[in-house]
């Protein structure tokens, strides 16, 4: 199997399978258009990824790939989160920094598989819980005025169960 | 992964902590936050939470109020609480949402009786132009059934004859009379709106999904809506099926089939499920409504009709619901729609005489169910030698299915069936010359068939099949288009099938099954099973055993064994026998691990609650297949998910 080499955004360079690199659609597509030649020694550029981010993307992407390919996207099909597979649950039992860096490059690189588990570990997370507790998990800030939170609650009671 | 919440809770506590305590920064990535994620992500989150979660999200903060409100998130909407949807409190918000909210992404709604309003009609109209899919529930079942009580109290104290006249009245005035009905009763404030002002409907529907009321007549809502959906090509008509608890109850013809029909001339797929006053005439209105169809050239879709088939619902609680479809009809049904592919009609009142009547012979029905009918032996033997390509047979049910029938169907019809597969063993080998003679451009195969080749017409039907497949999708593979020639066949509870002669059958033919169920039938054991598996390689659905408390043990252990390394594709497994039934030993959790490992596409497995089925779920459960055991009291497996046509068919 031909190798192609990877530099992440702090300068290291991953010697990876082409066949496993190829489940990023980015990295897919960017070797199909510059019609990159497979003795070539070319490095491709993720400025975007950092070295222990990119480590972990090529760790699950070396796992999975002999996947099937995913289902393109049906219409009605249950969304659901219960599916994720042990060595997945493993594999992002991390920060929540890691998580959303893994996130973040799942989405710079097109990896359709990994940014679903990563979103359902998110997804997961959220479940449950009250507003308030999601700002204090997340540390995220209430930026609604008095006036503006009274409005927003109004608008969403009718979802609360009676 | 089955983890518990507070699983996920404290991981999420845990992931926070790391580089929160004390201003400690641990995690190389700690100002990497989750307001880093751009919406695109978050609306990808988001859209594995359930609406009623989308809703509390949208107060945290404003940012992600703009993502809850992105009307992507809302394009399958149920607003029925008693099924699991939302509960919307007044029409004003639901109006409200329709255009705030849902707009042009909403594409299948599901509204309760009390929602029904022209307004919201008008404005889903007006809103939404991509709704292709509703389902308009007038049951409530609830409600219906407690009105009802209160009806025969008055009707006892009134006696007959007054009755009988309010009856009349009652049936005169429709709908008006309902609600005046009503509130008279003062039960509840549930009511049929006035549609006299609507004006305007989603004009873009393909499906239809309508639960009937028993006491709520339709007419005044359904004439507004007939200019509106022509389009529909997919009509579910939903009784209660709760009929007659009581005595001489009467029953209503609350929805006026005929002048439906003549509204919907592009149907395809019709289902009339657990409606009690279906009769022949109502068939025979959808089937003079499919010659009209056809005449617009372009219709090659099948067309199926469905009468009270139960894909979801066997009848419950083992009460057999009779609908009064004697088939007299039936044999214009199949002249007007040759390309009928598929029949249900479980539970329907078939009489023998009209059944024989229909041409078979000239019918494209691949796919039929005649479960709990009284369909005599002679006319079995009759029809199954007849029809040329049945794929999908559920027979079950029936005291005349026995012996005589199955043998006579191998030496006639399956003797066809098998040279329509010509010789199954190598019927890859066969549909993969077809495959590639079309590939060459070759369209009349006939001449080009080896001696002893099947009939002309019949193979005229293989290619027709073979070339639509690949009309279709130019990517089908040889093993698909194999796949779609598989058939399944169903005779639960046929006590009077032997089992000799199933194993004489099954021995010669089971190759070719995808899906068996063979339960229901207390002489029906391990022994038979574990005889035919060799011959099961192909199936994917198997149901086996009975409810009866047996005389003899079933060897579980040994049977799993056997399914294990004879059924590499199996999908769905289920096992009815009673768990004291059940014998197996401390090397239980050996075969478990062997049909675990051996069956990959095993996605469903069902076993009568018991200590059986906890040895088994924990052992899925071990390997982080959750989802995969289920109790039978929440779970059936039927081959219906054979059927071609199977998602059309499902309805919520």
């Amino acid at each position: 199997m031909p190798n192609i080499k990877l530099q992440s955004s702090d300068s290291e360079i991953f010697d990876v399978d082409v066949e496993i690199a190829k489940c990023s659609v980015t990295i897919k597509t960017m070797l199909e258009d510059l019609g990159m030649d497979e003795d070539e020694e070319e490095v491709v550029p993720l400025p975007n990824v950092n070295s222990a981010i990119l480590k972990k993307v090529i760790q699950w992407a070396t796992y999975h790939k002999d996947d099937p390919p995913l289902p393109e996207d049906d219409e009605n099909k249950e969304k659901r989160t219960d599916d994720i597979s042990s060595w997945d649950a493993d594999f992002l039992k991390v920060d929540q920094g890691t998580l959303f860096e893994l996130i973040l490059a799942a989405n710079y690189l097109d990896i359709k598989g990994l940014l679903d588990v990563t979103c359902k570990t998110v997804a997961n997370m959220i479940k449950g819980k009250s507003p308030e507790e999601i700002r204090k998990t997340f540390n995220i800030k209430n930026d609604f005025t008095a006036a503006e939170e009274e409005q927003v609650r109004k608008e969403n009671e009718w979802c609360e169960e009676k | 992964m089955d983890v518990p919440m507070d699983v996920w809770g404290q991981l999420a506590l845990e992931a926070s902590q790391v580089y929160l305590t004390d201003g400690v920064v641990r995690s190389p990535f700690a100002n990497t936050t989750i307001e880093k994620l751009p919406d695109k992500v978050l609306l990808n989150i988001f859209s594995y939470l359930s609406h009623r979660e989308i809703c509390r999200m949208a107060t945290v903060c404003k940012r992600w109020r703009l993502v809850a409100y992105d009307t992507r998130l809302w394009t399958h909407v149920s607003l029925r609480p008693e099924i699991s949807g939302l509960h919307v409190g007044s029409l004003e918000s639901l109006l409200a949402l329709i255009s705030i909210r849902f707009g042009p992404s909403l594409r299948y709604i599901e509204l309760p009786i009390e929602l029904i309003t022209h307004t919201v009609l008008h404005e889903l109209a007006a809103k939404c132009p991509n709704l292709t899919h509703m389902l308009l529930d007038f049951s409530t079942v609830a409600k219906a059934s407690q009105w009802r009580k209160i009806e025969t109290r008055g009707r006892r104290r009134k006696g007959r004859g007054v009755s009988n006249a309010y009856y009349t009245i009652r049936r005169q005035f429709r709908v008006v009379e309902f609600r005046a009905l009503y509130c008279k009763q003062q039960c509840i404030a549930m009511q049929l709106h006035d549609f006299s002002e609507m004006q305007a409907f989603p004009t873009k529907l393909r499906y239809l999904c309508i639960c009937l009321s028993e006491v709520i007549f339709m007419e005044g809502f359904m004439r507004k809506i007939y200019n509106f959906i022509n389009g529909l090509e997919i009509l579910h008509l939903i009784g209660t099926y709760e009929k007659v608890e009581e005595e001489e109850e009467e029953i209503y013809e609350v929805i006026n089939v005929h002048k439906l029909k003549s509204a919907t001339p592009n149907l395809r797929v019709i289902n009339l499920y657990g409606i009690n006053f279906v009769d022949d005439s109502h068939i025979d209105a959808f089937s003079s409504n499919c010659i009209q169809g056809r005449a617009g050239a372009l219709n090659n879709g099948r067309r199926r009709c469905d009468v009270p088939g139960g894909l979801s619902c066997p009848p419950r609680h083992g009460r057999v619901v009779r609908i009064d479809v004697t088939g007299s009809t039936m044999k214009t049904l199949f002249q007007r729609s040759r390309r009928l592919t598929c029949l249900l009609m479980s539970g329907c009142s078939l009489q023998s005489e009209y059944v024989t009547q229909v041409e078979w012979e000239k019918s494209s029905i691949q796919e039929l169910d005649v479960t709990a009918t009284d369909l005599s032996t002679d006319c079995l033997i009759d029809m199954l030698s007849r029809i040329q390509n049945l794929r999908f047979l559920s027979a079950g049910q029936i005291n005349g299915f026995n012996d005589s029938v199955l043998k006579a169907w191998m030496e006639a019809g399956t003797a066809r069936l098998r040279l329509v597969f010509s010789d199954l063993s190598p019927s890859l080998g066969s549909v993969y010359t077809w495959f590639n003679e079309f590939k060459r451009g070759l369209t009349n195969l006939t001449d080009d068939l080896r001696e002893g080749r099947p009939s002309t017409a019949m193979t005229e039907d293989n290619i027709g099949a073979v070339r639509l497949m690949m009309e279709t999708d130019k990517r089908v593979t040889c093993q698909q288009i194999q796949t779609s020639l598989g058939i399944a066949l169903d005779v639960d509870s046929s006590d009077n099938l032997t089992d000799d002669m199933l194993h004489r059958f099954l021995s010669r033919y089971g190759c070719q099954l995808w899906g068996l169920v063979l339960s229901g039938m207390p002489h029906i054991t391990d022994q038979l099973w574990q005889s035919i598996l060799p011959a099961l390689n192909n199936a994917k659905i198997l149901v086996m055993g009975t409810q009866e408390r047996l005389g003899v043990n079933i060897h579980v252990d040994q049977l799993m064994d056997g399914i294990a390394n004879k059924c590499p594709n199996l999908e769905r497994l289920e096992l009815r026998w009673d768990p004291e039934n059940l014998r197996f030993s401390d090397k239980s959790q050996k075969a478990i691990d062997v049909l675990r490992v051996k069956c990959l596409k095993l996605k469903c497995l069902v076993l009568s609650d018991g200590r059986y089925y906890e040895i088994v779920k924990a052992n899925f459960e071990r390997a982080d297949r959750t989802t995969v055991v289920r109790t039978s009291t929440n779970c059936r497996v039927s081959n219906y998910y054979l059927l071609s046509n199977y998602k059309e068919l499902i309805f919520n």
